[in-house]
């Protein structure tokens, strides 16, 4: 009670501290959105199971994927072989297992490159206008005009066939949109009055492009980012079906090329990797939309 | 005399376009001492803004450059500086605040690491003496709760706040020249009359020279030592605030000061019709001619003022005017 009346004297006090709302800064509202999102959240449930699945499965199920272990062509549920073998005796789920190492770490390793390359070339591009952006763009169109499987083709088969040349092949052929967005995203930001006034208090040219634009440009690339690990997984599956694969390593690719001619005999030996592929990529395209509904600012509002 | 601090010489600022090469700014010399506070005034267009930028050597290029004149800054011309020099001139000694608070601000770092990242950049100091320096300054420019706001996002924060912000990033490396492009333009009046407030209270604890652009002659009487006209890219009378508002010299000034409304309490004062400058600023590339650019539109035009572009001649102690007006009479 004597502490209160102490304090009886001082004038009306201005608003309590308390009274301001904590910050919340937009990585962490984004993620709070992310949480919400229902679907999202289930596709990246199932992207870490399939990644978990991916990196501990192999050490836990340590059937060899490339041996001859049964009776070819046995359907699952027939044999101590879950999923049943392929058209050699394979385990299928050998095969699936190891076959995701090969294709998820394919499909991040082409994802990083594309976005690399993507964002270096838009951004510079974009940043500093000119002859560096015709230039630059001259060749993200030399890049566009080549038909992407050919291309990525010829690159595998020139070099050997390795899982580092096929990485690199899809990120070759895919940056362009990439660069494309970068570059819209880097015209629109560096006119902005916060780039102005950056400069006018001495920033330089890197400092603008890395820690000025690139943050503000951030939100589309990585939706792109995401979307990008889906299209190289679905490409790596395409060049191995076509046999352009790493002959050392099993991919889910490589499976449904392999069980291909054997379709009629053995549904499950394409149906099995397939399915894999499409959950991967689906899984994988529901994030992308989910951090696109988080970080779209427009979205928020509702 | 003393060392001025800042000095623009025959400052010449091109433009290239279709039409050709414009000058939007001609002939522009002005000094600024140490602890001064000057007001450039002039309608939307005469060249002001770019001025600003031309003093950091931030002048878009192309199209624009500086085709003539120099700017020493003690001694130094920034004009001929290279890029790193000027990096280096920007900020530490030169700084601006910009017209809208609303979106100088980069919407993703938190309104303590805008501040603390320039005072790092400059001063080379650590991430935590940096911080620090930022909440020091966020309480100098009269934030409340300054640890608090240094963690807030710049949307969070109204507009006074965020030029406050504004100021405090121009101000963290204490730069000899601050440059405020119509800092309140985009304030209500009750935050413009703090903002003022603001600047008039750092100029005497940092002792920066202040350069103020406006358009409002209100704020240059309550603000400034000396003015500068400008009228379609020249200075065409510069002198003493006081001498400016209560006996201007040029049609153009006269027509400026005379713009200001004025309240009555009495009710039966019915007061003249506000004056208006009849026309608009002409466009640069129609200056090409050789007559007083502000001819067409001056009441008291005659013979001479289209033929002739009156010369900057100095009408009284301090003071100068360019009108045929103070100098020859029509006759």
């Amino acid at each position: 009670m004597s502490d209160r009346a102490t304090e009886m004297p001082t004038p009306p006090a201005l608003p309590t501290p308390t009274a301001v709302p904590e910050a919340v800064s937009p990585t962490r509202q984004t993620w709070q959105m992310f949480y919400q999102n229902r679907a999202a959240m289930l596709g990246l449930c199932i992207l870490l199971v399939i990644i978990i699945t991916s990196i501990v499965g192999p050490l836990l199920y340590t059937v060899p994927p490339r041996e001859m272990v049964w009776m070819p062509l046995t359907p699952p549920g027939q044999s101590e072989y879950l999923l049943g073998t392929d058209y050699l005796g394979r385990d299928l789920l050998a095969g699936l297992i190891n076959g995701g190492r090969v294709t998820i770490t394919i499909g991040f390793a082409a994802a990083v490159l594309t976005v690399l390359i993507g964002v270096t070339i838009g951004a510079l591009a974009g940043f500093f206008g000119g002859w560096v952006d015709t230039t630059l763009m001259k060749v993200t169109e030399f890049f566009q005009v080549l038909p992407n499987l050919l291309f990525a083709m010829v690159v595998v088969m020139l070099f050997s066939p390795t899982l580092t040349n096929i990485a690199i092949a899809i990120g070759i052929v895919s940056w362009t949109a990439t660069a494309r967005l970068t570059r819209a995203e880097f015209l629109r930001i560096r006119e902005m009055d916060y780039v102005k006034a950056e400069r006018s208090i001495g920033a330089g040219n890197s400092r603008l492009i890395w820690k000025v634009i690139l943050p503000n440009a951030a939100p589309p690339l990585i939706i792109v980012a995401a979307l990008s690990i889906g299209s190289a997984i679905l490409f790596e599956a395409g060049l191995s079906f076509l046999g352009l694969s790493d002959p050392n390593a099993m991919s889910w690719g490589r499976m449904v090329g392999d069980n291909r001619p054997y379709i009629l005999d053995s549904v499950w030996g394409v149906t099995i990797p397939g399915l894999a592929i499409f959950l991967t990529v689906l899984a994988i395209s529901l994030v992308g939309d989910g951090l696109n509904d988080a970080i779209n600012p427009k979205l928020r509002q509702r | 005399m003393t060392q001025n601090l800042l000095s623009v010489q025959d400052l010449e600022i091109s433009f290239r376009t279709v039409a050709g090469e414009v000058q939007v700014v001609r002939d522009l010399s002005f000094e600024l001492a140490q602890g001064e506070v000057l007001g450039i005034v002039g309608e939307s267009g005469c060249g002001k803004s770019i001025t600003a930028l031309s003093l950091l050597g931030l002048v878009p290029n192309p199209p624009g450059r500086v085709s003539k004149g120099r700017i020493l800054l003690e001694g130094e011309d920034i004009v001929t500086a290279s890029e790193r020099r000027l990096r280096q001139i920007r900020g530490n000694d030169i700084s601006m605040v910009f017209q809208e608070p609303m979106t100088s601000l980069n919407p993703v770092y938190s309104v303590g690491e805008q501040i603390a990242e320039t005072a790092r950049a400059h001063f080379n100091s650590s991430r935590s003496e940096a911080w620090e320096r930022a909440i020091e300054m966020l309480q100098l420019v009269g934030i409340p709760s300054p640890e608090r706001r240094a963690h807030e996002f710049p949307h969070q924060l109204s507009g006074g706040m965020r030029q406050r912000v504004m100021i405090a990033i121009a101000l963290v490396c204490e730069p000899k020249v601050l440059i405020a492009d119509e800092p309140t333009t985009a304030l209500d009046v009750t935050v413009q009359a703090q903002i003022f407030d603001l600047f008039r209270d750092l100029q005497h604890k940092i002792g920066a020279a202040i350069i103020l652009i406006t358009h409002d002659i209100g704020v240059v009487a309550q603000m400034t030592d000396r003015v500068i006209v400008m009228y379609a890219g020249r200075k065409i009378e510069e002198g003493p605030v006081s001498a400016f508002i209560t006996d201007p010299r040029h049609p153009y000034t006269r027509g400026l000061v005379n713009c200001i409304p004025r309240l009555s309490l009495d009710p039966s004062d019915d007061p003249e019709p506000l004056f208006e400058i009849p026309g608009v600023v002409p466009s640069p590339s129609d200056l090409s001619l050789p007559r007083c650019a502000f001819a067409p539109r001056c009441r008291n035009a005659f013979a001479l003022c289209l033929e002739k572009s009156p010369p900057l001649l100095p009408v009284a102690e301090g003071r100068a005017a360019a009108c045929w007006l103070e100098t020859e009479k029509p006759g």
